[in-house]
């Protein structure tokens, strides 16, 4: 679906009644504006499902001012691709159970939709996906970091996370006797 | 994984080389917590090491819980296994049996079938004068007493030690003993414990074991007393079972339905009576 409507087509769509409005406007915190489909939003995300049933959406663009417009391009386009494609039992059932179901493998689509991104988009997009609380999204978003962070040392770790080591050389010694065996491969 | 530090100070020089690279966005810790609680479990221990703050996520008991709900289910299996006599001098045909403890998907998938622990059955002890061995028939190891949230508790045979195991983390926490003053004012480990619900009490994060104690004195008669024990607990907290019919709670050694902790309460099955 086009993302960025001018605002033209905005208005366009302001006119119409909320009510028979099948998508919702979004506005970045840089303030570009994306319609979504509403009911892949509602299904999603909690959090627009709440603004949703709340009546806090803004026709001229529900400010998401915590997100980039790059981070909310790939959302909207993630609902939309979520709304085209035909949602399997699987899906349906891991977004309805937050937190409880056990990891679905993603999809085809959705792995090239979490593949083609550079690092950073991907990080931010789990950023964003956590802050929408967007559970599927952030299966698929951390999925591919996990498959990232796959063979890599301690040490590549705190570079790709930007994170510091603040163990002692003797604490460090301590978890990997404790852990020894989580550090051989299989 | 070697830092390449020869010190022994807090490792953050190593941060400040290189000035090329642009550092990667740092995320904020819940975002790491939901990336740590996508990774299989060998992944989370390793990365452990990364910093304190990852150390400290992934071992909150709400983080283990939240890991463990996300993997598949799995069937514990319990048995029992001869062992082939020719590979164990040491026991004899009679004795050489393994309590083996298997998980497997609960999709049926064969190939996830994966062992966890197994050991003997029954202890051997030798008699240094005769060189003969003694074969205890009992169980001295640990029997398996119940599971909650992927956590497995045992109970040791000899006294009552009771300890708890997470087999995906491979890691052990022990429960404080019920002890007693014998009448020759010697604190000795309580026999006659009766378990009756382990569950996770969800404000503390601990895991808990709620059983009772009964003995019998000439100067008090049958006399129970009722504890919960807890891993962040040194000494067994005394719980009164106030008007609480307790006759009727089915222990989790009966071969009956035991007891089931859901929304921070625990359930046991009403006993059905027969006449």
């Amino acid at each position: 679906m086009e993302v960025d409507k001018g605002k033209g087509e905005a208005e366009e769509t302001r006119k119409v009644a909320e009510a028979d409005r099948d998508t919702v406007t979004l506005k970045s915190s840089d303030g570009k504006l994306f319609e979504v489909s509403k009911e892949a939003a509602a299904r999603l995300s909690t959090v627009l499902a709440g603004m949703i049933a709340g009546g806090s959406i803004d026709d001229n663009g529900t400010d998401l001012k915590q997100i980039g417009s790059e981070a909310l391009e790939n959302v909207v386009d993630y609902c939309n691709k979520h709304a085209n494609s035909i949602p399997s039992a699987a899906l349906i059932s891991s977004s309805i159970s937050f937190n409880t179901a056990p990891f679905k493998e993603p999809e085809e689509w959705e792995r090239k939709f979490v593949d083609r991104l550079s690092h950073d988009a991907l990080f931010d997009l789990v950023e964003a996906a956590n802050f929408l609380g967007m559970e599927r999204l952030l299966d698929v978003t951390c999925h591919k970091i996990s498959e990232m962070m796959k063979g890599k040392s301690p040490d590549q770790i705190r570079e790709v996370f930007n994170i510091k080591n603040d163990y002692t050389k003797e604490e460090l010694e301590e978890i990997r006797q404790e852990l020894a065996w989580a550090f051989y491969d299989d | 994984m070697s830092t390449g530090q020869k010190d022994s100070s807090r490792m953050e020089a190593q941060q400040l080389a290189d000035p090329a690279t642009p550092p990667s966005p740092h995320l904020p810790d819940d975002i790491h917590a939901e990336i740590l609680v996508r990774l299989p479990a060998k992944s989370v221990l390793r990365f452990r090491s990364a910093c304190m703050a990852w150390r400290r996520i992934t071992t909150d008991a709400l983080f283990l819980a939240a890991h463990a709900r996300r993997r598949p289910p799995e069937v514990l299996m319990y048995r029992y296994v001869d062992v082939d006599p020719s590979h164990c001098e040491s026991r004899p045909i009679d004795y050489a049996v393994d309590v083996a403890l298997d998980a497997l998907p609960v999709s049926g998938e064969v190939s996830g079938w994966r062992p966890l622990v197994s050991y003997p059955k029954f202890a051997t002890t030798s008699d240094s004068t005769t060189n003969k061995r003694w074969y205890h028939s009992m169980p001295q190891h640990c029997l398996l007493l119940d599971s909650c949230n992927g956590v497995l508790l045992f109970k040791k045979a000899v006294g009552s030690s009771y300890f708890l195991c997470n087999p995906v983390t491979r890691q052990w926490a022990e429960l404080p003993e019920i002890t007693f003053t014998g009448r020759d004012g010697h604190r000795r480990a309580a026999r006659g414990v009766t378990e009756y619900a382990f569950y996770f009490h969800q404000r503390s994060g601990e895991f808990r074991l709620l059983c009772c104690h009964s003995s019998f004195t000439v100067v008090h008669g049958q006399t129970t007393t009722w504890y919960v024990l807890s891993t962040c607990a040194a000494e067994p907290r005394h719980v009164d079972p106030h008007a609480m019919n307790v006759d009727n709670l089915i222990s989790l050694l009966s071969t009956a339905t035991t007891s089931l902790a859901l929304h921070g309460r625990v359930h046991w099955p009403p006993r059905l009576i027969r006449h």
